[in-house]
């Protein structure tokens, strides 16, 4: 095979536990965001646009439903006779290990995916946050720099700092500690878990942490403080722009309103950068007469004769008259009917919610309505199904 | 399970109509409902009835369209085996100057001389229409006809269309000439069946003769010869063949959305837009809307492709607007049509009527 300057390994084996019912049935990667994403075409489509065509994506949990999306890479220009996307599920290895172990482990079980390329450089991204970044220029400056290791880092307000992984860095942004979650932090730097590592450097130290019986096998735990102890060149690469860990209900559906203030933070609509996506093929989204619309996103093959207000819509949602959906975001394939009243709901796909029926409450807490459930006619529902 | 039919999409015999959207492209490529190409309705009509080898046989004009088609991946026509197939004209300094389609099948007679099926469909890309090309097969071959002709009715008057006639047992008598205007009448649908072996036979003969024209050839000449059963299409169609009839046909789809129209399996090219953005002051009735639009002003009873700008207080009536096109703060857009790209600047009017809307050229700052 043709040898590849950079391959870059995706982690999309997780649970996303605090998504709760978004992620029963779907790794975490896999849920919608933004009208007509998932959250792992983020860093998919950050790959296609900073030219990195060689991407493995490591699955583990419920993948069934992320396999089918990602199919063999078309949506991400990544169906390459040389490279391209290839999806890398747990094995059953000649030790009998089935399952990865930890996010260095399912690296180091990859190695001869890895191999087959001869890169310089491997990038570790994982499928969690929502965000656009040129990982090409994190790569030159990992290059310039001479660094054995980079981690992509930004700048987190202080009294935040003790909920991240804090990297203490010297005046040149060299890395010379790792605190993950510290009580009193000396930076206000915290890692976005994006690595560029060089590759001879990362493979001796994979097999090194799979040999040990007490490794967590992870990369934050055991990797990066192996490393800073051999006194590597570990620097920080400083990320400035829009991110969010789209890791809880609540943080999910505030990314979501993010997207509909006045001059978003986070720009979907930037030429020089598209997200690509898997097209669901609808046709153009048909807004009637009685419809009135204000602030919000709506995507194709949605129907709409209701209100709408502040709220995100994926493909093929149909909203009746006298309806109202407000503050919310309706998942592809829900159908609203008639006189229905949503406030600051996750309608999950294909919800159906039939006449008359109420969820959620003005100022309420923001809860999810589990997929392909039926609200049923003038059904009330104010807090979260348990 | 694949169909015993190759199809052929047909554009020659099409250039000569709708000269104000057709200036840079052929009528296939003509942009329609929001997001879509005329030629996306036929092609996606073949590839749901199963035909994995299609050929368009084009005349001229046709970058925007081969830039449509590109490999043919969104129709799932990338295939080592079959596919699609675009067959401009093949010229060379020996070969007849292009007098009708048939030199141009001639001259690509190897794609029907190659392929393994054993019926041809030939149709034209400006009449929508979902029409059951197994079924028009299979009574094709019950009724052992020689060619099997599509036809429909329509109440709405269409001087594109040609009356066909027939006798008993739906056997052809004739096929009249454009420009005729009779109310609830039976129309040619310019759609024909045939197997493959007798099209090629006809052909080679034709152009023997020293004919060129595919249904005056093949099939008017062949009327008392050959057996020409009709085939009834009982669906819907819309034809698509002068500015009037595309804006009547895109109005329409306004008023029967929902009803009739489903669009919802019809492949187009992707062109990864992000979903639409209504801001605070957008007033959006009764519309289509395609994505990537940024929406502050008003729109009603309009059509708006991909990635259209309407600016706070523009209002827009009655229109087309296509892709990528801007109507900035305060401008007025009434019974028009806005080619691609065409800027309408602060404050400006376009304004024509609904007999005669005003078309605005591609990439246009009026």
């Amino acid at each position: 095979m043709a040898k590849k300057n950079v391959v870059a390994m995706l982690l999309a084996g997780g649970e996303g536990k605090r998504l709760g019912a978004l992620t029963k049935h779907t790794a975490k990667p896999a849920v919608a965001f933004g009208g007509k994403y998932r959250i792992i075409d983020f860093p998919l489509s950050n790959c296609t646009n900073s030219g990195i065509d060689t991407v493995g994506v490591l699955t583990q949990y419920e993948p069934l439903e992320l396999n089918r999306y990602l199919g063999i890479g078309s949506a991400w220009d990544l169906d390459r006779r040389n490279g391209g996307l290839t999806i890398l599920p747990p094995y059953q290895a000649q030790n009998g290990k089935n399952w990865y172990e930890g996010t260095a482990n399912a690296i180091y079980r990859n190695m001869s995916y890895i191999n087959q390329y001869h890169p310089d450089y491997v990038l570790v991204l994982s499928g969690d946050h929502i965000y656009k970044m040129d990982y090409e220029k994190m790569i030159e400056e990992h290059r310039q720099g001479g660094a054995d290791v980079t981690i992509s880092v930004r700048e987190v307000p202080w009294e935040e700092a003790p909920r991240f992984g804090i990297l203490n860095t010297d005046d040149d942004l060299r890395i010379n500690e790792f605190e993950e979650k510290p009580e009193n932090p000396k930076s206000n730097l915290a890692s976005m878990g994006i690595y560029v590592f060089n590759w001879d450097i990362l493979k001796r130290h994979l097999i090194q942490d799979a040999g040990d019986a007490e490794s967590s096998f992870d990369f934050g735990k055991n990797i990066i403080p192996n490393m800073l102890f051999e006194n590597l060149n570990i620097r920080a690469y400083k990320f400035k722009g829009y991110w969010k860990d789209v890791g809880t209900i609540q943080s999910l559906w505030e990314a979501n309103m993010d997207l509909l203030a006045a001059d978003p933070e986070f720009d979907l609509y930037e030429p020089s950068w598209k997200v690509h996506s898997v097209n669901p093929n609808q046709q153009p989204q048909y807004i009637g007469n009685n419809a009135e619309i204000e602030t919000s996103i709506i995507n194709e093959g949605c129907h709409i004769e209701g209100e709408i207000n502040h709220s995100v819509l994926f493909y093929g949602v149909d909203v009746a008259e006298g309806s109202l959906v407000k503050d919310s975001v309706i998942f592809p394939n829900v159908k609203i009917g008639k006189d229905v009243t949503i406030h600051r709901a996750i309608l999950a796909d294909g919800v159906v919610v039939e006449d008359g029926a109420t969820i959620g409450t003005p100022n309420g807490e923001v809860f999810v309505i589990e997929a392909n459930s039926v609200i049923k006619k003038n059904e009330v529902i104010k807090e979260a199904i348990q | 399970m694949k169909t015993d039919l190759l199809g052929v999409i047909n554009l020659s015999g099409e250039e000569g109509f709708f000269k104000e959207l057709t200036e840079h492209r052929n009528l296939a490529a003509v942009p329609f409902a929001g997001r879509y190409r005329l030629i996306d309705f036929t092609l996606t009509n073949m590839v749901q009835n199963e035909i994995a080898n299609i050929g368009v046989f084009t005349l001229e004009k046709y970058r925007a369209m081969m830039d449509h088609l590109g490999s043919g991946k969104e129709w799932d026509l990338d295939r080592s085996n079959g596919g699609l197939y675009i067959f401009p004209p093949a010229l060379s300094q020996d070969a007849h100057e292009f007098r009708g389609d048939l030199s141009n099948f001639h001259l690509h007679r190897d794609f029907f001389l190659r392929s393994k099926e054993n019926y041809v469909v030939i149709s034209g890309s400006n009449i929508l229409s979902a029409v059951d090309y197994r079924d028009v097969l299979r009574e094709h071959k019950t009724s052992n006809a020689d060619i099997t002709v599509v036809y429909t009715k329509r109440d709405l008057p269409c001087n594109y269309c040609r009356p066909i006639r027939f006798s008993e047992q739906n056997r052809v008598t004739a096929i009249g000439s454009r420009g005729y205007e009779p109310s609830d009448e039976t129309f040619y649908m310019e759609t024909v069946v045939l197997s493959k072996n007798l099209f090629v036979r006809l052909v080679d003969e034709a152009i023997g003769r020293g004919e060129y024209d595919l249904l005056q050839s093949i099939i008017r000449s062949q009327l008392n010869r050959l057996h020409v059963h009709g085939y009834e299409h009982t669906g819907t169609s819309q034809v698509i063949h002068s500015l009037r009839s595309y804006y009547r046909e895109s109005m329409l789809l306004l008023e029967q959305w929902g009803a009739i129209n489903d669009f919802q399996h019809v492949y187009t090219k992707i062109k990864h837009e992000p979903p639409t953005r209504y801001l605070p002051g957008s007033t959006i009735k009764n519309s289509l809307v395609a994505n990537g639009c940024k929406l502050e002003g008003t729109a009603t009873d309009s059509i708006l492709f991909r990635g259209v700008k309407v600016g706070k207080h523009a209002r827009i009536k009655n229109s087309i607007i296509m892709q990528k096109s801007i109507i900035e703060e305060g401008a007025v857009v009434e019974y028009a049509i806005l080619d691609k790209e065409v800027t309408v600047k602060r404050g400006q009017v376009i304004r024509g009527t609904a007999e005669e809307p005003i078309v605005i050229k591609k990439q246009t700052i009026v």
